[in-house]
């Protein structure tokens, strides 16, 4: 399975940062890649390839150097932590669309509060930092085609979990 | 139970930890870092780049269909007006070297280009940074104008690696870029606002500014030759302490639709 999540972090990569900007689209692609390992693949594994999107993106980006692998290892300990409540439903795609959509709307604010402290240690340029126009009609729609193309790729991930024969990968505690 | 949500709690912190350490690490080598990343990444993301600037064009020949034939002939007669604006600039040209010659004044500036092609979007959404395929093998430095059309600005040089820079545009809100007012002379600052719009302040309010001036490069810093057109003057207004004035830039090109560019390196 590592090799396929693999190739799909190099491809989700190359389409948010070569292909998409070429119609003007700006996304977060790999963001969806991490809620989905977040809840599907939350070991020793998966937390290194959550870590490899965050670094991933914070070398292709401008300023504001460490606040996305921050913010996406945050965001996976936050959407296990909520995946554990809903287990029961994890094949449930309403449940999951539900929480794609937070956890964007979540993601994007805690970036915005993770950067300011970022500025305060001195890390991060002060312009760099954009408060998400979270009640604006652009917003609310990036946020649905997002949750759509997140449900997409965990069908896909779904899928490949099943050629390659392993099952899911799930944190595990003694209960001791 | 309890052992269970302290033992989870353990190995979040843990994570939070691993993450933090790595980001310390990582950020004093991510220059180096950045430069060896982007070695590997170049030829990938031009291929992608390309394929998505190909499917691009393909959309919008199809969707441009219906409007081509009323676009042709508004193009046909700007055209003949654009014909003859040339035979008049022509002429103002061949008398400006004359007077020239007669002054002796030096010839206008001639610049050397490095043309590039844009291969990716800065991946934070929070900055209008695009990143080309030349870089300080091909004699780029930091500062250096990024223009279209050989004499539209659209940014600047903010960072270099081997074989690939880093380019500021103008919708940034990081960048300042001495301007006039072709018209007036008047003299302001340029920046982006917001990602989406150009703004020129820090006019003086005595300078009266008309509606479609041109707004070039005042050439005060020595890497940012005199003349390249930035835009137009869209709405005046006054900053809010009223002290200067401030208007808004109608740009001469989409900016996020831009697949080539050029560098300039030298002026002559």
């Amino acid at each position: 399975m590592n090799k396929f999540i693999g190739i799909i972090v190099v491809v989700l990569f190359l389409l948010q940062f070569s292909f998409l900007p070429a119609f003007g689209v700006e996304s977060n692609l790999l963001l969806a890649l991490v809620m989905i390992l977040a809840q599907r693949r939350f070991d020793f594994s998966g937390i290194v390839w959550i870590l490899i999107c965050g670094i991933l993106v914070d070398m292709f980006s401008a300023r504001m150097f460490g606040v996305n692998t921050l913010s996406f290892v945050l965001l996976g300990l936050i959407i296990n932590l909520a995946n554990s409540f809903f287990i029961a439903f994890e094949s449930n795609r309403v449940i999951n669309s539900v929480i794609y959509f937070i956890g964007k709307v979540f993601f994007d604010v805690m970036k915005y509060y993770l950067g300011a402290v970022f500025v305060i240690i001195g890390i991060t340029e002060f312009n760099a930092i954009i408060a998400p126009k979270v009640f604006s009609f652009g917003y609310v729609l990036s946020l649905i085609i997002f949750t759509i193309f997140a449900v997409i790729l965990l069908i896909v991930y779904e899928k490949l979990e099943k050629i390659s024969g392993e099952k899911r990968q799930r944190l595990i505690i003694n209960k001791s | 139970m309890k052992s269970l949500i302290k033992n989870r709690l353990f190995f979040y912190i843990a994570i939070v930890l691993i993450a933090i350490g790595i980001i310390f690490v990582s950020k004093k080598a991510s220059n180096k870092g950045q430069g060896v990343a982007f070695a590997i990444v170049k030829p990938f993301a031009s291929l992608f780049s390309n394929t998505g600037y190909w499917f691009q064009d393909k959309i919008t020949f199809v969707s441009s269909i219906g409007t081509l034939k009323k676009e042709n002939n508004e193009l046909f007669e700007e055209n003949l007006k654009m014909q003859s604006s040339l035979a008049e600039l022509k002429e103002i040209k061949s008398e400006n070297e004359n007077l020239r010659e007669q002054l002796e004044l030096s010839p206008r500036d001639e610049f050397e280009l490095e043309t590039a092609l844009i291969i990716g979007r800065e991946l934070n959404q929070s900055s209008e940074i695009v990143f080309i395929n030349k870089g300080e093998n091909h004699g780029v430095k930091n500062g250096m104008p990024v223009i279209v059309n050989e004499g539209i600005l659209v940014g600047k040089i903010s960072k270099t690696f081997s074989g690939s820079s880093e380019v500021e545009l103008i919708l940034d809100q990081e960048i300042k870029i001495n301007a006039e007012i072709q018209e007036s002379e008047a003299k302001g600052i340029i920046h982006g606002e917001y990602g989406t719009s150009v703004v020129m302040d820090m006019i003086p309010q005595t300078i009266k500014i008309n509606a479609e001036d041109s707004i070039v490069t005042s050439g005060l810093v020595s890497s940012m030759p005199r003349g390249l057109l930035i835009g137009y003057v869209k709405d005046v207004s006054s900053t809010p302490d009223k002290l200067f004035q401030k208007t808004s830039i109608a740009l001469p090109v989409s900016i996020e639709r831009i697949r080539a560019v050029s560098v300039i390196k030298i002026v002559k």
